[in-house]
């Protein structure tokens, strides 16, 4: 009896572990996927040339600057450069400087001539695309830069600056981007303006008289932002008046009877004076008071 | 008529036998009971099983593939080089072979060779899309070293295939010193029967 006992449990256990359970009962499979991945080299740029852009700009000998900028791939990995023209603070002279670059084979074909490259690209310092390439390791690439101004902009422009950025990147996320800044001007005004001519006084009484002249020019300052000056002499010399661009001016409360050097001269926002146009005019004698007594 | 006391040893011996009978029977009907009450839902199923005509009855085969194979290399994945936060994507397709229903998932990924400590910086992320390409949205990522979609797995009729995503990224904040390093891993896909 105690045989069937111990073999009727055996049955059972058996009956449970061999039901259908959540394991047991289910079939597995499995199948994989394998894969390499790798990671960039190093792809650092590196530039030569853009130095060479520093320029001030002049009339009429000096206002185009041409020079090679030299990319390099100097790590050991191939990579993409992008290479951006940028300015510090905006102003005039950034809005007005002509770019134009362009790829070259040697930096000797990139010449301050008329001679340009295809598929150049052309902007301002404010606006300018950017150059790009892909570089293996060690190798290089050139990219000519002109940079132009008109002679009538170096006559609006002159004594502006400015600063130009040059952003150098590698698709190398871990290298570091390369920049460099230059200085680019315009020489300072030092041509005066134009002697004013035909200066005389009219309308002469015994304490006023009125100067009237013809203008004078400036090569950079134009007419209306002139500054003339007007001076007496005559033992109480000095200045009467600074204005812009007059052609008449009324001297007023002079001396009857008084002989006066009036003197005018120009003066162009470089500071630069002109000649000086002097007139002599003479005050009327004082009126008798008593003259205009009626009795 | 007075029984002899052979022929009433012989009905004893008789009687024995029939008891004994009848108690091993109700022994092992009891175990029968026991085990069928423990088992639960397998009752059910044996039950259910019990009308299926025996001539319909054939057995099943599980099987699963990626990209039709059972061990499939994936190729020129490094064929990009990876900068910090870049990824290259592959897809891949799993099918079940099978003939019944199958629950699949990458239940590990073994890191096969390595250098420059790459696999510590890669990111793995795998989504159900008919088109590959980086950042899809809704699929599972983890580390290389810890991705599974256990939790999230593919369920796939028999014969059924589906596309998946597999989106391999270096990280971002992956180093200096990662530079020109390789990785090779493998994914291990498993699948189970789905009960129907």
């Amino acid at each position: 009896m105690r045989h069937r006992w111990v073999t009727a449990s055996a049955v059972a256990l058996f009956l449970v572990l061999a039901a259908p359970g959540v394991a047991g009962a289910y079939w597995s499979t499995s199948a994989t996927a394998a894969a390499s991945v790798a990671a960039a080299g190093s792809g650092q740029m590196a530039q030569t040339g853009f130095g060479s852009l520093a320029f001030v700009y002049g009339d009429p000998s000096a206002l185009r600057v041409t020079a090679p900028v030299t990319v390099t791939n100097t790590g050991d990995s191939a990579a993409t450069y992008t290479m951006a023209l940028g300015r510090q603070a905006a102003n005039g002279l950034t809005s007005a400087v002509a770019i134009r670059s362009w790829k070259v084979s040697s930096v000797s074909l990139c010449d301050n001539g008329d001679g340009e490259g295809g598929n150049a690209q052309s902007g301002t310092w404010n606006s300018m695309p950017a150059q790009t390439g892909t570089l293996g390791p060690g190798s290089s690439e050139i990219v000519c830069y002109r940079m132009s101004i008109t002679s009538a902009q170096a006559a609006s422009l002159a004594g502006s600056t400015m600063t130009g950025t040059l952003t150098l990147r590698s698709s190398d996320l871990w290298s570091t981007p390369v920049t460099a800044d230059i200085s680019q001007s315009v020489a300072a005004d030092t041509i005066p303006p134009t002697t004013p001519t035909g200066l005389t006084a009219s309308g002469t009484t015994s304490n006023q008289t009125t100067l009237k002249w013809t203008p004078s020019t400036d090569n950079v300052t134009s007419g209306p932002s002139l500054v003339y000056e007007i001076v007496w002499g005559s033992g109480s010399s000095g200045l009467i008046s600074t204005t812009m661009n007059p052609v008449t001016f009324t001297v007023p409360m002079l001396s009857p009877n008084t002989t006066y050097v009036f003197t005018v001269r120009a003066k162009d926002r470089a500071g630069n004076y002109s000649g000086i146009a002097s007139v002599t005019v003479t005050t009327l004698p004082a009126l008798n008071p008593q003259a205009s007594v009626m009795w | 008529m007075q029984e002899t006391p052979v022929s009433s040893a012989a009905s004893r011996g008789v009687s024995r036998a029939i008891r004994r009978m009848l108690g091993t029977t109700a022994v092992f009907g009891v175990a029968i009971l026991a085990s069928l009450s423990v088992t639960g839902a397998s009752y059910a199923l044996w039950n259910a099983e019990t009308v299926v005509n025996a001539s319909t009855v054939s057995s099943g085969t599980v099987g699963l593939t990626v990209n039709g194979t059972a061990n499939f290399a994936i190729p020129s994945l490094d064929a990009t080089r990876l900068g910090p936060g870049q990824s290259v994507t592959t897809p891949l397709t799993l099918t079940n072979t099978g003939t019944t229903p199958l629950a699949a998932s990458v239940g590990s990924v073994s890191v096969l060779s390595q250098t420059h400590g790459m696999d510590a910086h890669l990111t793995l992320r795998l989504t159900p899309s008919a088109t590959c390409s980086a950042g899809l949205p809704n699929g599972v990522s983890g580390t290389l070293a810890a991705f599974t979609t256990a939790a999230s797995p593919y369920v796939l009729a028999a014969g059924e295939s589906m596309t998946l995503c597999l989106e391999v990224t270096l990280d971002a904040s992956a180093p200096s010193s990662v530079r020109g390093g390789t990785a090779s891993f493998r994914m291990n896909v498993d699948a189970v029967q789905v009960r129907q």
